[in-house]
């Protein structure tokens, strides 16, 4: 066979071993520079646990981002001519002035901080400290509110702990049985799907989705069947839920000791439980009651050989998203899985460091180490380490949706710095926080690429890419990983941290920013005694490849399996949550109007900032498809290819219609990787969660018309 | 503290003291529930499971007790009435205690309706005392003893002659004939269900029940045979004598009014009630569940005008019950709720052998009324019927019997009153075989490896350029480098783009 068609292995002395810039699976891959400036490192899967060294097409191309022509390289500032570049010191400055005059004018409060669950652990860690004992403001959050927190809030709440998945992801290949949730894996995070192999081969991936999605297709194959698809309309997860808890109950399937000695709330459960039998279900969300049975009972025979129900955004992502988690969990316990080897609840973390963006104090209401901003202790133990007194860090601020919509406005923020976020795209209610922030009096993003959100910007700070910088992640199983730099940074491009180092100088403050490995040593510090214990952990442990858990205090080697014994709760058990069905912000309840729900394309991530300006993926999806039953197409008169207009009272989209029987009939699916006139989230509601604050984002009434002829 | 009585312990009455939590815990009413079981409340519509083995009593049971509802809740099991006093407003129990009440309610329920045939003696004496078995092996499922008697006839392996065409005779008849019971249904008439189903779906579904190894009957019984004081048979309709080790009746159940009628509350079937549960010309008197008929007597109301007087009846369904308990929780509450008086007539068979589901009315044929769409399926070598009746896309009855995806889809369509499909053969797809089983034809656009997006093209290019293992064409192609779900189809591709 020819040479020249075969990649070569890079020789491991030439590669850095780092891993992928996307998803929370972290994929491992060998970087090694090349002199090809449009991809300037190759990339190559490299053996790891997640991934086996498989790698999707996301990752295989993540090195072309690192050679975008479009890198912004250089500091720009708005002039009357638009974003001009210009001099670090000129954008320090005018950023420290606009800060400093904001203070002065609005308060501490009126400076917010927007973050990431994409940013390392040290960026994550930075932003907190940065907020509260820089700018002494309440007002930060990150965008990973949109994402984790219905499952972080429900998992805290039943476990008195959130770590995504308890247990390491190759468990899964010891599964029976697997229920997935509203997450479609085999499109978003593809070499998961290994994972799957155990519980198809025995019959048991049980998919709940109102799609046929790539993943619900993975309940059949075509020999034979590898499990059960349900399919409820969109709004009815909870009783869906309370329907398998039924059967469970009813039929005495549950582990009765585990139930009896490990956890609180089982008689109250059993009694709103009882109101679900399977043929009511049947008719509130459309699945038929012999499948509800049936996913029961395959769930509860594999109890003991290894079962496992994991939730992902399609559930969550909902104004009841922590309630239905809750329902989720539940269910486990019942079976007894958490704690059990193999078997468990887990949630599938969507951002690269999903996991850890929500540990160390980037959230509103939290400080490093998993632990509150209320707790007095943990205050204290935080203050020390950063050598402030208690009373000067700032009370819990406002989540992401709040934060965001007050931009501009009389007693909210007026001068917002973004990091590794492109809210234009990705929040909900899009038009209006497109709006809010272009009220803002300045507005600071930090970025590698002109995302929608940078173009708003008064300030654009150009930093660097994963390639380029060192740091730590926290994958979607709660094990901490080195990304490792393989590149220069480009340009005039710096590294965050330094800019942040550089900021707080500027702004007279005599705290502490270094380099990755400093800040990270200092966030180990800040985390002992915390939930989310990282305290022994270093970079040289984290060089060895050391599969490192957390929680992980000093002295111990990490937890890779959590609630064996205990729950880390005040008495131990854990709580099963007494949830009744509530209605989601929009519910539809006569059937006869669409439902939007969003998602993601396998060849994009996010808002796309990033994967739109890949060739490769660009190609595959080019724009958001609105994928629409032909029965429902045929109704309105849409032909494939057709451009469509949705509308609501909140806004317009516009979305060629791509027919689809994978698809319910009284439901449209939108990807939401798109901007402009194709951005999804200008529909969808700002009403969020009121236990997690997590908005709306999968069920949002349409109205449908046709904008012009067939041009596809 | 206002003192609620309520008559009668199942599932409805346990409902309301749920939703009474609230006003218990701050100590705004005290509630006294008497119920004549020996046991607390339970899950009535989970019977059938005692009886086949699927569920304990413990699995059924409603955990309504002194452990959930430590303070404010009186619970009285086993307990029985000698007086009501409604000008007293006290209730006098047979062993001798005095309850005194603001709010009465009851909760009595209904009884199973029994044959009226020669070898059965039914006891009319005092009815508010009757619910005593007219013969041993004569046994309707209503309580947790029936089911404890029923399950010791099943575990013994005799014959069991189900008599009732309706749907809870009918499900007990699969119930039982998936566990192996010899299983006979005896009903009156020529078709099953005849409410519900029209005479296709009537003898489709006969078809699928003999199928499933259950003895259908038609023409009801004329006698029963007993032996040493317990049954043994029946005779049918032509004379002919059929043996077993038990007759179940299901033929329809009967609203216990007994003590209503003996306090002069105004009854039809059930117990006549206004859209705020409380029984006609009264204040303080409620009642729920299967012994309530929602009836107002407000001669303008709409919603009951249009109901026949002749038809009303308690609905018998859980569903209602309990919705009618959350109600008058908050009626007792002070806050404002009302129950309509006509339920949703949504059937859904309980079984695992036959999926049937059907709504409405769906006696229209093709082409007899104008505007009504008429649209049927009927095979009985699958034994699949499916008949959606709809006006303007209103769904106004169905039949899905075999068809459990269309069933479904059409059960949530009916309950949110929402659109039938445009062409309702759309909901047939999904009950039949996927088309997925057979592969499609490949064609160079045709992607293999879904997560590095490779189509067949470049995988055969590959090994037009010398590769010759998948290891080999992954690694120029990179098709299979991402989750390796394609192995097998790069495998089987690879192999014929080498034979090429």
């Amino acid at each position: 066979m020819s040479e020249s068609l075969i990649t070569q292995e890079p020789p491991a002395s030439h590669g850095v071993a780092s891993h992928c810039p996307y998803c929370a699976l972290q994929c491992a891959m060998t970087l090694t520079p090349n002199s090809d400036a449009s991809e300037p490192v190759t990339v190559t899967g490299r053996e790891f646990p997640t991934n086996r060294g498989g790698l999707c097409r996301k990752g295989s191309s993540a090195a072309k981002v690192l050679g975008l022509g479009d890198r912004i390289t250089q500091p720009m500032i708005r002039t009357a001519h638009g974003l001009e570049p210009t001099t670090w010191d000129h954008a320090l400055t005018a950023i420290t002035e606009a800060i400093r005059g904001t203070q002065r004018e609005h308060g501490r409060d009126a400076v917010g901080i927007f973050g990431a669950g994409g940013l390392t652990n040290e960026k994550a860690y930075a932003l907190g400290k940065f907020a509260r004992a820089v700018l002494r403001t309440s007002r930060i959050d990150y965008n990973g509110r949109f994402c984790m927190s219905s499952a972080a809030a429900a998992g805290n709440r039943a476990f008195g702990l959130d770590r995504g998945l308890p247990f390491p992801l190759t468990d899964l290949d010891r599964a029976h049985a697997v229920l997935l949730i509203g997450s479609n894996v085999a499109d978003t995070m593809p070499p998961f799907v290994q994972h799957l192999a155990s519980a198809r081969e025995h019959g048991g991936l049980f998919v709940i989705d109102p799609r046929e999605s790539a993943t619900a297709d993975l309940t059949r194959s075509e020999e034979r069947e590898c499990g059960i698809h349900l399919a409820p309309t969109p709004g009815t997860d909870q009783e869906l839920l309370l329907g398998l808890i039924h059967v469970v109950i009813a039929e005495g399937l549950y582990d009765a000791a585990y139930v009896a000695s490990r956890t609180n709330g089982f008689a109250r459960l059993k009694r709103t439980a009882q109101r679900y039998w399977p043929e009511h279900v049947q008719s509130l969300t459309g699945v038929p009651a012999a499948k509800i049975r049936a996913v029961a009972r395959g769930l509860a025979t594999a109890k003991d050989r290894g079962a496992f129900v994991l939730t992902g955004r399609g559930v969550e992502q909902h104004t009841n998203g922590s309630d239905t988690t809750s329902l989720a969990i539940n269910l486990a316990l019942l079976l007894g899985l958490p704690g059990r080897e193999p078997g468990g609840y887990g949630t599938v973390t969507g951002q690269g460091n999903g996991q850890g963006g929500r540990e160390h104090g980037q959230k509103c209401d939290q400080l490093p180490g998993y632990r509150s901003i209320n707790d007095p202790q943990a205050r204290a133990h935080v203050a020390s380490v950063w050598g402030i007194d208690e009373q000067d860090i700032p009370g819990p601020g406002i989540d992401a949706t709040q934060l965001l919509l007050s931009c501009g406005t009389d007693h909210g923020v007026r001068t917002l710095m973004i990091h590794g976020s492109n809210p234009v795209v990705s929040a909900p209610n899009a038009t209006r926080v497109t709006r809010a922030l272009a009220d803002l009096d300045f507005l600071v993003v930090s970025d590698f690429v002109l995302s929608e959100t940078a173009q708003l910007a008064h300030v654009i700070l150009p930093v660097a890419q994963w390639a380029e910088e060192e740091g730590t992640m926290t994958n979607l199983e709660g094990r901490v990983i080195r990304r490792r730099r393989a590149l220069p940074l480009p340009g005039a491009a710096r590294d965050e941290l330094a800019v942040l180092a550089e900021l707080s100088t500027r702004l007279g403050s005599t705290m502490f920013f270094g380099t990755a490995e400093q800040m990270f040593e200092e966030l180990t510090r800040a985390s002992a005694g915390g939930r989310a214990d990282y305290s022994g952990l270093s970079y040289d442990l984290l060089d060895q490849e050391r599969a490192c858990y957390w929680p992980y205090p000093a002295g111990s080697a990490g937890t890779p399996r959590l609630f064996r014994d205990s729950f880390p709760t005040a008495d131990g058990r854990a709580t099963l949550a007494d949830v009744s069905p509530r209605a989601i912000a929009e519910r539809i309840f006569d059937g006869a109007e669409l439902t939007l729900i969003t998602g993601r394309l396998l060849g994009h991530y996010q808002s796309g900032a990033q994967t739109r300006r890949v060739p490769e993926l660009l190609a595959s999806d080019p724009d958001g498809r609105v994928e629409i039953n032909p029965e429902t197409a045929h109704l309105y008169g849409v032909v494939e290819g057709q451009l469509l207009t949705l509308h609501n009272e909140r806004g317009t989209v516009q979305a060629r219609a791509r027919l689809s029987r994978q698809i319910r009939r009284d439901t449209l699916f939108m990807p939401f990787h798109f901007a402009g006139s194709n951005s999804v989230n200008r529909l969808v509601s700002s009403a969020t969660d009121p236990l997690s604050k997590m908005p709306e984002f999968k069920a949002t009434r349409v109205w449908v018309s046709q904008e012009e002829q067939c041009v596809a | 503290m206002r003192r609620i009585v309520i008559i009668g312990f199942g599932p409805v009455a346990a409902r309301l003291i749920e939703e009474l939590e609230e006003p218990l815990a701050q100590s705004r009413v005290h509630v006294c529930v008497i119920g004549s079981e020996p046991e607390g409340a339970y899950n009535r519509i989970l019977l059938a499971n005692l009886v086949t083995g699927h569920s304990t009593p413990q699995d059924l049971d409603l955990a309504c007790d002194e452990t959930n509802f430590p303070e404010g809740v009186t619970f009285l099991t086993g307990t029985t009435l000698s007086d009501i006093s409604l000008d007293g407003q006290y209730l006098h129990t047979t062993d001798d205690r005095l309850i005194s009440f603001d709010d009465l309610i009851f909760a009595t329920g209904a009884r199973a309706v029994l044959p009226r045939v020669p070898g059965l003696d039914v006891l009319d004496t005092d009815p508010c005392h009757l619910d005593s078995i007219p013969l041993p092996g004569v046994h309707p499922l209503r309580d947790m003893s029936d089911a404890r008697r029923l399950r010791e006839v099943v575990e013994t392996g005799q014959d069991v002659l189900v008599l009732g065409g309706g749907i809870l005779g009918i499900e007990l008849a699969l119930n039982l004939v998936e566990h192996g019971v010899q299983v006979s249904l005896i009903h009156r008439g020529q078709d099953l269900m005849p409410r519900q189903l029209d005479p296709d779906a009537s003898r489709m579904l006969a078809h699928v029940l003999r199928q499933a190894g259950i003895q259908v009957i038609p023409g009801g019984i004329n006698g029963v045979r007993s032996e040493g004081g317990r049954f043994t048979g029946v005779v049918l309709d032509d004379g002919t004598v059929r043996e077993a080790g038990a007759l179940i009746p299901a033929i329809g159940a009967q609203p216990r009014t007994e003590w209503a009628k003996k306090v002069r509350l105004p009854t039809h079937r059930g117990i006549l009630v206004d859209h705020q549960l409380r029984v006609h010309g009264t204040s303080n008197i409620y009642a729920i569940g299967d012994c309530a008929e929602v009836l107002c007597s407000n001669p303008v109301c709409p919603e009951c005008m249009a109901i026949d007087y002749q038809d009303s009846a308690p609905s018998g369904l859980i569903g209602p019950g309990w919705q009618q308990a959350q109600a008058l929780a908050d009626i007792l509450d002070g806050t404002h709720n009302r129950v309509p008086s006509q339920v949703s007539q949504l059937i859904t068979m309980k079984s695992q052998a036959v999926s049937l589901t059907a709504a409405g009315s769906v006696h229209a044929r093709a082409f007899e009324q104008p505007r009504v769409d008429v649209a049927t399926w009927e095979d009985p070598r699958t034994g699949r019927y499916l008949k959606v009746v709809s006006r303007d896309r209103n769904i106004l009855g169905f039949v899905a019997l075999g068809a459990p995806e269309a069933g479904a889809e059409l059960a949530m369509l009916f309950e949110r009153s929402g659109a039938a499909p445009g062409d309702p053969s759309v909901l047939l797809a999904a009950d039949t075989p996927s088309g997925a089983d057979t592969a499609p034809e490949l064609t160079p656009e045709s992607i293999i490896c879904r997560c590095a997006g490779v189509a067949l093209a470049p995988i055969q290019q590959a090994v037009s350029a010398g590769a010759t293992t998948v290891a080999e064409v992954s690694k120029c192609s990179r098709a299979g480098t991402g989750c390796g779900g394609c192995k097998d189809k790069l495998e089987s591709v690879v192999s014929q783009a080498m034979a090429a």
